[in-house]
Parts: structure tokens; C-alpha cells; sequence
């Protein structure tokens, strides 16, 4: 059975030869394996820890990123620098929200939105072809689009992006629509490009706090949920299936995940009020398939080795029975998590059995 | 007690910042916060009064609705920008001292780390419940807290952190306060933030809402 097969096998909830294994990192962890485990490039690294996934997209050529200050502008106009929270470590910061003063909707057809041109979609096919034997998802990035973290959070600002469905509905509306006058044809191009062979559409979006939802299920299913749908049933045609992330405590939105065609949920945030493993699979576990699930706040970067081979057990026991779970961390593996707790991870999910 | 007052309560309470505010559906058209606060001190109504009977009431209801997960972030933050729009108008009385405020709150989102959204709720509703409030922004090192102390001997300091990465800078902040100042209290919170961590780190608070730090600061500052 390769990893492929092994992965449509858990989501026709049945039972394949291991639990099926996602990988998520951030840039500093895949180096610090790499070099841990005496390997060079990132293929080998999958091949070590046995992902069953692989990723592909189409190439950006659009105009540069890089500033002169040594900050990046992307596509959307958003301008990031870089900060480290550590000797070792950091992450990118939008430093303005372009579109935060702009109430208007007609201000929005006055500006310049990224265009398909902008990215090389002719080596996705290859690419394809390359992992056939793996689960092929959608690269991290455009290729795994969300609406409202991004770039409706940059462009206008975190907390105006939260009231604005409520204090300007008709301008939450249209930014939605002019981005998905870009990203709808993009997955288009994308999902052609691929010719059938994308398994996976991801959209990448976060909908949860620690303690509960960021907006409530009526709000989210009037703004939200109609851009999810058209970006998934247009990835659907060319038959993705459409994978969705939501960080935080999103128990509540499950049903209304599922009502616009989320066949698999991730990551599965453990430690976020609610979202309690056995209950999830119990509840929903005949609906939809969950992926992650391996805790990023306590056990992966505190626990020892031990505790982490046994919080993987407990969590397949809870989640894998029956199909309907790949297991992963439940965010991408952060700077403070030891190697020995990864390589501990996936070396206990090998070793569960159904 | 004044009606005005009942309804500039309401106003904070579901959100309603001023007249031309689209939301909550059910005031629309009507005056909000920002007019009826307006109104109030023209009629003679003293600051604290509208403070204590009014926008304490309103925020200490939505403090309590959003724990119990009855509102959610965007109705919070539309009862804080409420408050602020009410607020604008009492600070000059406030600054002069006709007002008292139950304390001064210093909070910020510790070194390393440049998430805000949770330490501005915390810091509004902290505001909205009657305490003067010195934010100090984002990746804020321990000697920027310190300097603070030291201008505002009484204050109560907040330290935020999303990322497990950055908590440990929030242990050293912690460990260098407490070096200097053992009586100063301190209130931690984020995502990842837990009571054996507030308890590892020797804090003296740890709130999973920021309903749970007004209560911590209202039970201190009444004790003090």
C-alpha cells in the first residue's frame, strides 16, 4: 500500500495498513532536523519520518518581494519584516494595513490586485507526477487560499477586519468579492494545470481563539462561508478534496464546516476549549475527517519523549479507529520543540495499531 | 436612576458606538455611546457617576457574555470602541481629578512577541472597568516595565504571549519585576499560557478572559 492509497483509505473511513502521517513546520525545524539527522534535502527528510503527503503549486514570478529595507512586499500589497523572538528564530509581521483607511467599495476597483500571470503554473503536472505515490495537497501559501486571515487581516488591520462584517457589511462583502475575482481562477488554472492529480485543496484559514469562535456560526455562514464554497467546488471539479484548517476552538462551526463540503478539518488544536478528541471523532467522526491532533502547546514542546509516545497512543485510540484520522502536530512544529519529541511523534504513530 | 444612564449601559453592552453605527440591528438609527456620554455631562451628570452607573455596568455584562461564549470577539471589540467613544469625552474630567480611577493597569505583549489582539481586549476591558490603562505596545522588554513601576509605584502590570516560544521571555520579565519589586502584581495570560505555568513562573495571576483580570484587579485593588 503506498501513501496515497493509504490516505483515500482513511478518508472512505476504513482502516489502511498505519495511521496515515502529515508533517507542518516552520522553516527553522526543517532546517534543524535536516542537519540533526545528518539529511539535505527535504524529500529526504518526508522519506525519513514516512509523510504521506507531498505538496506542489505553481512558481511566482510576479514583480519582486524583496525591499530595499530588507522587508518584503507581497502580492496583495501588504508590506512584512522580519522579527526574531529568538537567537535562532522569528517570523514575518505585516508593518501597515494598506487598505485601512479605505471604506469606500469603489476605492476597490482602483486597485492593483495580483494577477494569474503572476505565477508559473506549467511544472505543477510534473511535480504531480514525481509524488505519485504520495497524498499531493496544495502548497502552503496562495495555493492553500483563506479569505480572511488573509489578506482581508492584513489589508485592513486585525480588529477592524473583526467588526467590519457588523459596522460595514457592504465593504467586507465587496473586498470579499475582489478577492475571489483572483483566487477562484487561480484554483481554476491550478487544479487544470495538475490535470486530476491534486488529491488535496487546503484552505488555510483560522476561525478559533483559545476559549471559543471568532465570530459567531450566523455571521460566519453570511460572509464566509459562500467564498469557501466557491474556492472548494471549483477545486472539487478537477476532484480535490477540500481540506480545511481552523486553529482554536471551533467545535460550534463543525456542522457548518461540513455543510459547505469540508471533507477533512485540521489541525485539531487539543488544547483549545472543546475540542476534546474522543468527543470530536464521536460526534462527528462519520461526517468528516480530522487531521493533526498531536498537541503544540504542552506536550510536544514540554513533555519528554515518553509522555509524547504516549499522548500520540491515547490520541489514536481516541481519533484512528474506524479510519477518519491522519495524525500531525496540531500547528506547524515550532523552534521550541526538541528533535527527539518529532522523531518520538511519528515513531510511536508507526507503531500503533488499528 | 437616570434612563440615560440605563441606556448608555445598553449601548456598551451590545456594541452601539454612536448614531450613525449600523449595529446592533435592533439600535439602529438611534443615539450611542458617544452622543448619550455627550448628553449626560451636558445635563449635569458627574463623570464617575456615568463611569460606575453606566459603562462599568455595560462592560462587567460583556465581560461575563463572552466567557460564557454568548458573544464573541467582534461584539466585544464594538462594546470596547463604544467605551473608548464614551471615554474621549470623560478623560478631561478624569485628568483634572474629578474622577478617581480604581487603579492603574501596565500591560504589553512581552519581548519577542508581536501579537496584539488578546492584550488590546484585555487592556479595553481593563479601561472599561474604570482603571487607567498604560499600554505599552507590543515586544516590550522587563526594564520598559520597571521604568514604568517606578513612575506608577501602585500599578498592576499585564504581560501577554501567543507563542510558546516566547512564554519563557515572559518567565525572565516575571523573575526581573519580582527581583526589584516582590509586591508588584502581575497578571499573565495568551494562548498557551496556563496556572502551572503562572504557578512555575512565580505570577500572581493567570486569567483564561479578561473578565477573570478585572476580577483579579478588582479584588486586589479593593483589598489594598
Amino acid at each position: 500500500m503506498n501513501s496515497k492509497e493509504r490516505v483515500l483509505k482513511v478518508l472512505r473511513n476504513e482502516e489502511p495498513d498505519r495511521v496515515p502521517l502529515m508533517y507542518r513546520d516552520v522553516p527553522e525545524v526543517r532546517s534543524r532536523l535536516k542537519n540533526d539527522l545528518n539529511l539535505s534535502t527535504d524529500e529526504e527528510l518526508f522519506q525519513y519520518l514516512d509523510v504521506d503527503f507531498r505538496w506542489v503549486g505553481p512558481d511566482y514570478v510576479g514583480p519582486k518581494m524583496e525591499l530595499e529595507n530588507g522587508n518584503r512586499r507581497d502580492f496583495w500589497g501588504v508590506e512584512w519584516k522580519y522579527t526574531k523572538f529568538s537567537d535562532g528564530a522569528g517570523y514575518w509581521n505585516e508593518v501597515d494595513h494598506p487598505l485601512k483607511d479605505v471604506t469606500d467599495p469603489k476605492v476597490l476597483d482602483e486597485i492593483q490586485w495580483p494577477q494569474l500571470e503572476w505565477w508559473d503554473f506549467s511544472k505543477i503536472e510534473e511535480q504531480c507526477d514525481r509524488y505519485a505515490d504520495y497524498a499531493i495537497m496544495t502548497n502552503p501559501g496562495i495555493p492553500s487560499p483563506a479569505i480572511f486571515q488573509n489578506p482581508i487581516q492584513p489589508l485592513i488591520g486585525v480588529e477592524r477586519s473583526l467588526m467590519e462584517a457588523y459596522l460595514n457589511p457592504e465593504f467586507f462583502m465587496a473586498l470579499t468579492e475582489k478577492i475571489l475575482e483572483f483566487q477562484v481562477p487561480f484554483i481554476e488554472k491550478m487544479m487544470q494545470a495538475a490535470n486530476g492529480k491534486i488529491d488535496f485543496f487546503r484552505i488555510g484559514d483560522d476561525f478559533g481563539t483559545q476559549q471559543g469562535l471568532l465570530m459567531d456560526v450566523d455571521t460566519w455562514k453570511g460572509f464566509i462561508q459562500p467564498g469557501f464554497k466557491a474556492m472548494a467546488d471549483t477545486a472539487k471539479k478537477y476532484g480535490a478534496h477540500y481540506y480545511q484548517h481552523s486553529c482554536g476552538a471551533i467545535r460550534d462551526l463543525i456542522p457548518a464546516f461540513i455543510e459547505t463540503g469540508v471533507e477533512v478539518l485540521d489541525p485539531v488544536q487539543v488544547k483549545a476549549n472543546g475540542m476534546i478528541p474522543a468527543e470530536l471523532k464521536a460526534e462527528f467522526g462519520n461526517q468528516v475527517c480530522f487531521s493533526g491532533g498531536v498537541d503544540e502547546q504542552e506536550l510536544l514542546p514540554h513533555g519528554t519523549p515518553d509522555e509524547v509516545r504516549t499522548g500520540v497512543h491515547q490520541l489514536l485510540d481516541d481519533m484512528a479507529r474506524g479510519g477518519g484520522f491522519i495524525i500531525g502536530p496540531s500547528h506547524n512544529f515550532q523552534d521550541d520543540i526538541p528533535t527527539e519529541n518529532i522523531l518520538a511523534m511519528y515513531e510511536a504513530a508507526k507503531t500503533w495499531k488499528y | 436612576m437616570n434612563d440615560k444612564l440605563s441606556t448608555l449601559a445598553a449601548c456598551i453592552e451590545f456594541g452601539k458606538i454612536n448614531k450613525a453605527a449600523p449595529y446592533p440591528p435592533q439600535m439602529k438609527g438611534q443615539d450611542g455611546a458617544d452622543e448619550i456620554t455627550k448628553q449626560l455631562l451636558d445635563e449635569g451628570v458627574a463623570p464617575g457617576d456615568i463611569l460606575s452607573d453606566a459603562l462599568i455596568k455595560g462592560m462587567e455584562k460583556v465581560g461575563e457574555k463572552f466567557s460564557k461564549n454568548q458573544i464573541f470577539v467582534p461584539q466585544m471589540l464594538m462594546s470596547a470602541k463604544a467605551m473608548q467613544f464614551a471615554m474621549n469625552h470623560l478623560k478631561p474630567f478624569f485628568a483634572t481629578g474629578e474622577a478617581d480611577r480604581r487603579g492603574t493597569f501596565v500591560v504589553g505583549t512581552v519581548e519577542g512577541d508581536l501579537h496584539d489582539i488578546g492584550k488590546n481586549i484585555v487592556a479595553m476591558m481593563v479601561e472599561g472597568n474604570g482603571y487607567e490603562v498604560i499600554d505599552l505596545g507590543v515586544d516590550v522588554k522587563a526594564e520598559q516595565f520597571v521604568a514604568e513601576i517606578e513612575k506608577n509605584p501602585n500599578c498592576f502590570i499585564g504581560l501577554s504571549a501567543l507563542l510558546t516560544t516566547t512564554m519563557a521571555n515572559m518567565e525572565k520579565i516575571v523573575s526581573e519585576i519580582k527581583g526589584k519589586y516582590p509586591e508588584q502584581n502581575i497578571c499573565i495570560g495568551g494562548a498557551p499560557v496556563t496556572q502551572d505555568f503562572c504557578d512555575k513562573i512565580g505570577a500572581d495571576s493567570y486569567n483564561p478572559d479578561p473578565q477573570g483580570v478585572v476580577k483579579f484587579l478588582n479584588s486586589v485593588a479593593v483589598a489594598s
